[in-house]
Order: C-alpha cells, then sequence, then structure tokens
C-alpha cells in the first residue's frame, strides 16, 4: 500500500517548477471521482500495472479450466456470438474464445518476461564489462551495441524466422537479442556515473575486486534502471510478438496466439467484431500493465534521484 | 570557485579542451553517422547471407531436384556462386548484388530485381507519409501538452499517447478497415492503386495506411516532445524572453521549439525501425503491393533471393531515411558535433 500512495502522490517530471503545476488541479477535484481523475491524471501506478499483470495471469492459468473446451476442439457451431456456454464465442472452426484467448496469453506472458528477463541479463553483464574495463573493452562492446541498435528488429526477426521458422524460443530469442543493447548502454551509462563516486573508490583502494564491486556496489545502484528498461523492454515484446504472429511468423497454428487469432478474425470482421476484438483488449491490457509498471518506476526513479 | 573543487577528479574535461581541434566537428558528426549506416547494412547483408546459407540441405540439390546431371549440378552451383570458401561466396555474392544480379524468384519466375522494384516506390511513399504525418501532429500535440502542464489538455493528450504506444499497429489498422469498408465503403480502403495510374487516387488509398502508421508512431513522439520543452521551459533564456516581455506563446515558438528540436530530431531517428517494422505490417493489413507484403509472402513461400533482397532493400530505406535526419541536425542544432 505505501508504494501505491508513494507513486501517486510523486512529482511526475524531474525537477518540477515551483508552483506552476498544481494550479488548475485543486479547482477540478470536486467534479471527477478520486480514482478516475488519478486514472485520467496519467499515474495510476505500479498496482494498477501489477494488478492487470495478475489478473492475467490467473486468466490463462485459471480460464482453460472454467469452460470444459479444449483449445483446439470444434465442438461448438463456428462464430457463434457471445453466450452463457462460450462466454467469448466461437470462432470459424467452432472453438471457444475464451479458452484459445486464455491459453494464447500463455505466449504472450512467456514472450514478454523471458524476452526482458534474457536481455536484462546479458545486457547488465555487457554494460558492466563495458563500464568498469573500459578502454578497449568497452569501445568494442559499445560498437557492436550501436550496430545492432541500429538493426530494426523487425527485419532481425525476419533472418531468423527464415532459418528456424517460427516458435517461441525463436521469437525470444530475437527479440532479445534487439533488446539487449538498450539495457548495456544503460548499465554503462550508470557503471561510469558510479565509478566516480567515493564509495566505488574507497572500495577500489581497499582491494576489492572488480568483479566484487560490479556485483556489491554497482549492480544494485543500476536495479532501478534496469526495472524501468525491464517492464519496457516487456510492453514491447507484446507488441513485437504480436505483430510476427499477425504475420504468421511466430507461433504456428493451430496454436492459439493473440496476433494469430486478430489475423485468423480478419475475414469475418463484419459479422462478428468480438473475435479480434477480445485479443485486442488482452493485448492492450498487457502491453498497458507492463507500459504502467514502467512509468510509474520511471517515475518514482526522477522523484528520488 | 566550487566548481574547482569538483573538476579535478575528472581530468576529461581539462585535456580535452588541450586537444587542438583538426577536423571539423560536423564533418566527423557525417562521418562517424555514415560509416554507422554502412555498418547496418554490412551487417544485414551477411545476415542476409547466412540466412539462405545456414538453411538445412544442400541449395543445389533442393533446386535441380533428384534428376539433375552431375554437369547441372556443377553449373548451377557456379551460378548460385557456391564454390569456393565461404568468404569467397560472400563477396562473390555481394559483388553480385551490387551488379543488380539479384537471381530469380522461384515463385513467380520474374527476376527479383522487377519485383523489387516494382514495390520498393509503394514502400517509400507509405514510409515517408507515415513519417510526416507522426511529426504533424506529434511535435505540436507535445508542445501543447507542455504548454498546458497539469491541465486537462495535458491530460488527455498523455493519455491519448500513452493508448497510441501500447496499441499494436496491425491492430489499429484492422479497426480502421473495419469501420471504413462498413461505414464509408466508396472509399479504396483496401485497392491500392500505384502513383503512376492515378495520383489522386493514390494519395486517397495511401492516407489510410499512413495515418494508421503515423498516428501510433506521432505518440512516442508526442511525448518526448513535451518532456524536452518541460526541459527547456526550465532555462534561462526562456526566463529572459520572459521578463522581456513576451508571451509564453511566443517564448515557445521563438526559443522553445528550435532548442527542443535536437532531443526530438534523434527520437524520430531512433523510431525509423519502428517504422519500418510498421510498414510491414500495414501493407499486409491495407493489402498495398509494398516490399513488407513481399518480405513476409516470400518468407512463408520459402522465396529466399526474394526474401534476402527485401530484407536489404528494407535495411537500405531505413538506413537512407536515417541519414536524411542526420543531415538535419546541423540545420536544427548549429551546436551539433561540437560535443561528440
Amino acid at each position: 500500500m505505501t508504494t501505491t500512495t508513494k507513486t501517486q502522490t510523486a512529482p511526475r517530471e524531474h525537477a518540477a517548477p515551483a508552483g506552476t503545476p498544481s494550479g488548475g488541479r485543486p479547482r477540478r477535484a470536486p467534479r471527477a471521482p478520486g480514482a478516475l481523475r488519478r486514472w485520467a491524471g496519467g499515474a495510476p501506478g505500479l498496482s494498477v500495472g501489477i494488478g492487470l499483470l495478475v489478473l492475467l495471469l490467473a486468466f490463462t492459468l485459471l480460464g482453460p479450466l472454467l469452460r470444459p473446451f479444449g483449445p483446439y476442439d470444434s465442438d461448438s457451431i463456428p462464430l457463434l456470438a457471445p453466450n452463457a456456454t462460450n462466454w467469448l464465442g466461437t470462432d470459424d472452426l467452432g472453438r471457444d474464445t475464451f479458452v484459445r484467448l486464455a491459453v494464447a496469453a500463455r505466449t504472450s506472458l512467456a514472450v514478454s518476461f523471458f524476452t526482458a528477463l534474457i536481455a536484462a541479463l546479458i545486457g547488465t553483464a555487457i554494460g558492466l564489462i563495458a563500464g568498469l574495463w573500459g578502454r578497449w573493452v568497452d569501445a568494442t562492446l559499445m560498437v557492436i551495441v550501436e550496430l545492432v541498435l541500429a538493426i530494426p528488429a523487425i527485419l532481425l526477426a525476419l533472418c531468423a524466422v527464415t532459418v528456424f521458422t517460427g516458435s517461441v524460443p525463436t521469437v525470444i530469442a530475437v527479440l532479445a537479442l534487439a533488446a539487449i543493447p538498450e539495457f548495456a548502454r544503460l548499465v554503462r551509462a550508470r557503471c561510469l556515473e558510479l565509478r566516480e563516486l567515493d564509495f566505488v573508490h574507497s572500495a577500489r583502494v581497499s582491494g576489492v575486486a572488480s568483479w566484487r564491486i560490479a556485483l556489491r556496489h554497482l549492480v544494485p545502484n543500476t536495479l532501478p534502471v534496469i526495472a524501468v528498461q525491464f517492464a519496457n523492454t516487456a510492453a514491447i515484446s507484446i507488441l513485437l510478438e504480436a505483430s510476427l504472429s499477425y504475420l504468421g511468423l511466430s507461433v504456428q497454428p493451430p496454436t492459439p496466439s493473440w496476433g494469430l487469432m486478430i489475423f485468423e478474425a480478419q475475414n469475418y470482421m463484419s459479422e462478428s467484431p468480438w473475435l479480434a476484438i477480445s485479443p485486442l483488449i488482452t493485448i492492450l491490457a498487457l502491453s498497458i500493465g507492463w507500459g504502467l509498471i514502467g512509468e510509474s518506476l520511471a517515475a518514482r526513479r526522477r522523484s528520488i534521484v | 570557485m566550487a566548481i574547482q573543487t569538483i573538476t579535478p577528479k575528472s581530468p576529461a574535461g581539462t585535456s580535452r579542451a588541450a586537444v587542438p581541434r583538426r577536423v571539423p566537428p560536423l564533418v566527423t558528426f557525417i562521418a562517424i553517422r555514415l560509416l554507422r549506416g554502412f555498418g547496418v547494412l554490412v551487417v544485414l547483408s551477411v545476415l542476409a547471407f547466412a540466412m539462405v546459407r545456414s538453411l538445412p540441405g544442400d541449395p543445389v540439390a533442393n533446386l535441380i531436384g533428384p534428376y539433375g546431371t552431375e554437369d547441372q549440378r556443377a553449373a548451377l552451383a557456379e551460378s548460385l556462386g557456391l564454390n569456393g570458401s565461404i568468404l569467397t561466396q560472400y563477396f562473390s555474392w555481394l559483388g553480385r548484388v551490387l551488379q543488380g544480379d539479384w537471381g530469380t524468384s522461384v515463385f513467380s519466375g520474374l527476376p527479383t530485381l522487377q519485383l523489387v522494384a516494382d514495390r520498393m516506390p509503394n514502400t517509400i511513399e507509405l514510409a515517408v507519409l507515415a513519417t510526416i504525418i507522426s511529426i504533424a501532429w506529434g511535435i505540436p500535440a507535445g508542445a501543447l501538452a507542455a504548454l498546458h502542464r497539469g491541465r486537462a489538455l495535458d491530460t488527455i493528450v498523455r493519455g491519448l499517447t500513452f493508448l497510441g504506444m501500447a496499441v499494436p499497429v496491425f491492430a489499429f489498422g484492422v479497426i480502421i478497415v473495419l469501420v471504413f469498408t462498413k461505414y464509408l465503403p466508396q472509399w479504396p480502403t483496401l485497392s491500392f492503386v500505384p502513383f503512376t495510374t492515378n495520383p489522386l487516387q493514390n494519395l486517397a488509398s495511401v492516407i489510410l495506411p499512413a495515418v494508421t502508421l503515423g498516428l501510433p508512431l506521432g505518440s512516442t513522439l508526442c511525448r518526448f516532445t513535451r518532456s524536452s520543452m518541460l526541459e527547456v521551459y526550465e532555462q534561462d533564456y526562456i526566463r529572459t524572453a520572459l521578463a522581456g516581455g513576451a508571451t509564453t506563446l511566443q517564448a515557445t515558438i521563438r526559443h522553445g521549439l528550435r532548442n527542443a528540436s535536437a532531443p526530438v530530431a534523434t527520437i524520430v531517428g531512433l523510431q525509423l525501425a519502428g517504422l519500418i517494422g510498421g510498414t510491414i505490417l500495414v501493407e499486409n493489413v491495407f493489402a498495398i503491393p509494398g516490399l513488407g507484403q513481399l518480405a513476409v509472402s516470400a518468407i512463408t513461400q520459402r522465396d529466399y533471393s526474394v526474401a534476402q533482397a527485401t530484407i536489404l532493400l528494407l535495411g537500405a530505406i531505413y538506413v537512407g531515411m536515417n541519414l536524411v535526419i542526420d543531415l538535419l541536425y546541423p540545420i536544427l542544432d548549429p551546436r551539433i558535433g561540437g560535443r561528440r
């Protein structure tokens, strides 16, 4: 609870000019309900983001158990509208959309989380090495990082799926590869800042080994930066994964996936728009969830620094 | 005095000033950018080359089938440039690519060069138009939001841009297609008209995809413009301008926008990667015969020479547009290059 109140009251921008921002706020207060105003104010906080993720996690774990349908079973009438039996209707093959949506959430959750995790681990390691070693190691690593950063992720993904065909591990690997440089750059920049601080100097003078300085002193101090980037990477990965699966370059049918479901729904858009709308809402929920976490972590970081 | 007590810790500042300047910073800046663009193209060419080479199976055997003679195999291996070490293979392949010999599409039987040449203008048109749209709404909206910081307009802009960043481009496109085919059936939503056939019709058929792509792209731009403007508002020159009797709007237009523009240009450059991805998606949603659509169909059909060509050309468009933005930098901010 403390985190909630903290984020909501925290100033959104670094070094807010004195007096300017709060001018119009109190006057509006009686008109809009508090919760709504906070939401619209762009500072709904960490809790809403985490809440969305937990909700989706519960949905993917419990959803299939709630309904007596399998994700691959065509055991209903095709293209049914949402009703008491098929809560979100059925697709063109008579499969239950609710169950497919829940099962597909696994792919998206896994891709977003593991992409960010892998990229964070490797990117942080590269950033630490570059930031601590300096000189030619730094120069070489940064040239590589800049180069990878300059290649559009989607082109890397196109190359990869051509060779390895679309699958969850391929997609995670490619998206992680594309996300590593940003982590490496951020961690390196933070390391360069920290390196000049007294506690690092004194650790070095006392003869503490470089790797120990990195793990004990630098990593904990870089964690806020990493956390923000982690959430942002996860949010972007959702959109990229959905895009790739929409193009048929990620998970292959009949495995359910949100992007693929929108693609399949396109042909029945005018008769059964809910087919496309339900995966769109879940994609939005997941990317907004991660996005909110990233935003509020960044806001909190700014207010602390 | 206070500054001097801090500086001795970092000697970088003092040693830098002592080095005599030889190359003008602008030249180094542009040279670095050119070099980076070149590097990206080299990496992409290696990837495109490796992509086909690392496929399982022998390409010669795959192409010629089980009934080819030994002579035919040798000839095909020769024409595919499969002789010699991997390095000589790469360079001979690159040489042919640079000469315009891009192979033949296995799927359509047409020369790859012709296929991509027909589609490239459509992709460039879409990409440029989308960039213009994103700038045209993103920057003014960001500046306005910064001007109205904390008030209703700011809140609305920030809410919408957050949504714009979270919504997948293709889903946005699907919704637009749905709405337009239902309520405006006479609009050429899904029927692309080439520019050479009818420029006006072409614009009508391209504007929706460009908006689909440009609106979400502008969201990021809008947010960066806003925060960049807020930073500018804290600078002394704005205070001076205001003290000199300028209104906030005058100060924003004369001093604010110009100073906030360089970081925003960086974002435009960074966004081009997303733009390339976006064109691939939007072309598929709106059935525009462009490179992105060709790339996806080539990959799903395992038409490798076309896949290689489209990946290289999409990369080239990206590098080219990046270069244009890099060249705009010195105009936006004459100090550029001094620091790097």
